[in-house]
């Protein structure tokens, strides 16, 4: 046998790898409990945002910081990239990640603060589908232009996020995670694969 | 170069005589078999879009104060209202059809003709509906996703809908003549203000979603479908994707 003491070798450090990781997965096991306490603190949070009276920019910085303290933004940056994730360095990632937090929260803080000029988020309740906990809510939002409407707002939690952290929006049935697992990787096919490229474009988008 | 005969319309109008549309084939979420004519409808939309609307941006919500607004809203939902509570009476739901009844006879008397939701006011509210999602509840196929010239996003299950929609409308089919034709005439005025005003309340959204987008024809496709679906309740018993799923437990080590 050509290779008689590497598998075993291999196997050792998959092993050790394992027990590691499933280590870390007990410890990071999160509960519905958890999920929907942090969600009621994100729905606080954005109830004041949009209640602010503030610029659609400054209401957009705020969302950004909500994002940072909320939600589980290397998962989200992970996912929304797909399979060039696993090519990327983590140095890259990380660069990755930040500037693609402030993109998501111009894109989708122009969308609400841009839409609704006062509002209420309000937790509903919490069900789990798998390892997923879908914390409910609704928001009741006033639009700019006069009028108002109810929207369906569900946040998802993975129980195998390190935190309590949301991964995910769905939005009236839009689910914004799978939207941008379809823009992400279109983007970064315009530019030919480089992570790094799309990262410096970032800064400048969603605006 | 010559345009293929556009298949929106007539295939729509067929699909239900035809009992068929042309159905997903199992597994297939997103079924678009027209895609390469959808596109070219969906640039044209695009135009069109900015040629009208955000070139003169906000200016219907500049020119109109908002109670005008609201006014022609209302009179554009009251006047869909008799075809909420037959389609809703289609479906099998007496109740929605009972507050879809109450609310057009209100609004029509008490709100002045539709300019003022009485009825929504009293507490009376009611989800709008169409004959498109009625061919749903009756377990029609969604059938090929369709982008239509100027109405935009659709499938042919919802195109279908649209144009028998009309035909069956309570509101199409009153008498004298004369007086159906006024009606008709007021009625596609409000509507078409009430969408304008839509597409001006939303134009932020659209703005931050589609201007920068690689691809908003995929981008609009995707959106539509999924709301489309949670909207008459088209839910699809995917278990709900984990992005942990997908990563591999060891890379970081």
């Amino acid at each position: 046998m050509p290779y008689p003491i590497a598998p075993t070798r291999r196997a050792l450090i998959l092993g050790a790898a394992a027990a590691v990781a499933l280590a870390g997965r007990a410890a990071g096991a999160q509960t519905a409990q958890a999920a929907s306490t942090r969600i009621r603190q994100v729905a606080q949070e954005l109830t004041g945002i949009v209640n602010s009276g503030g610029s659609v920019a400054a209401m957009s910085g705020r969302f950004e910081q909500v994002l940072a303290r909320h939600a589980d933004m290397p998962t989200i940056a992970r996912s929304a990239l797909g399979p060039a994730a696993r090519t990327a360095s983590a140095a890259q990632l990380q660069r990755f990640t930040t500037a693609y937090q402030g993109y998501l929260a111009r894109k989708y803080g122009r969308m609400l603060f841009g839409s609704y000029v006062a509002g209420e988020v309000e937790v509903t309740g919490v069900s789990q589908a798998g390892t997923v906990f879908s914390v409910n809510s609704v928001a009741r939002m006033r639009l700019r232009a006069g009028g108002g409407e109810t929207l369906s707002v569900v946040w998802q939690v993975s129980e195998r996020s390190p935190e309590a952290r949301f991964f995910n929006m769905v939005i009236d049935g839009v689910n914004l995670l799978r939207i941008e697992r379809e823009e992400v990787p279109a983007m970064l096919n315009q530019r030919r694969g480089d992570i790094d490229r799309l990262t410096a474009d970032l800064a400048g988008m969603g605006g | 170069m010559p345009r293929p005969p556009a298949p929106a319309l007539p295939a729509a109008a067929l699909c239900l005589a035809l009992a068929g549309c042309t159905p997903a084939p199992p597994g297939v979420d997103v079924w678009d078999p027209f895609e390469a004519r959808n596109r070219e409808v969906h640039a044209e939309n695009a135009a069109i879009d900015r040629m009208f609307l955000s070139g003169g941006a906000g200016l219907y919500g500049t020119v109109v104060p908002e109670p005008v607004r609201l006014g022609i809203s209302n009179v554009a939902a009251n006047a869909g209202a008799p075809s909420d509570a037959l389609n809703s009476l289609l479906q099998g739901r007496v109740d929605r059809t009972v507050t879809h009844v109450f609310r057009f006879l209100i609004n029509t008397t008490v709100g002045i003709g539709g300019l003022f939701d009485a009825a929504g006011a009293l507490g009376i509210e009611a989800r709008r509906t169409d004959f498109g999602e009625t061919l749903f509840v009756w377990g029609a196929p969604e059938g090929a996703y369709l982008e239509l010239p100027i109405l935009g996003p659709s499938t042919e299950r919802d195109a279908a809908g649209m144009v028998i929609g009309i035909l069956i409308d309570p509101l199409n089919h009153i008498s004298p003549a004369p007086r159906r034709n006024r009606l008709a005439v007021v009625r596609s005025g409000a509507v078409a203000l009430s969408r304008i005003g839509d597409r001006e309340a939303y134009s932020e959204a659209y703005d931050a979603l589609l201007a920068e987008s690689p691809d908003s024809y995929a981008l609009a496709r995707s959106i539509y479908l999924q709301y489309r679906r949670f909207t008459i309740g088209d839910l699809r018993d995917e278990e709900a994707f984990d992005p942990f799923d997908e990563f591999d437990p060891f890379e970081e080590f």
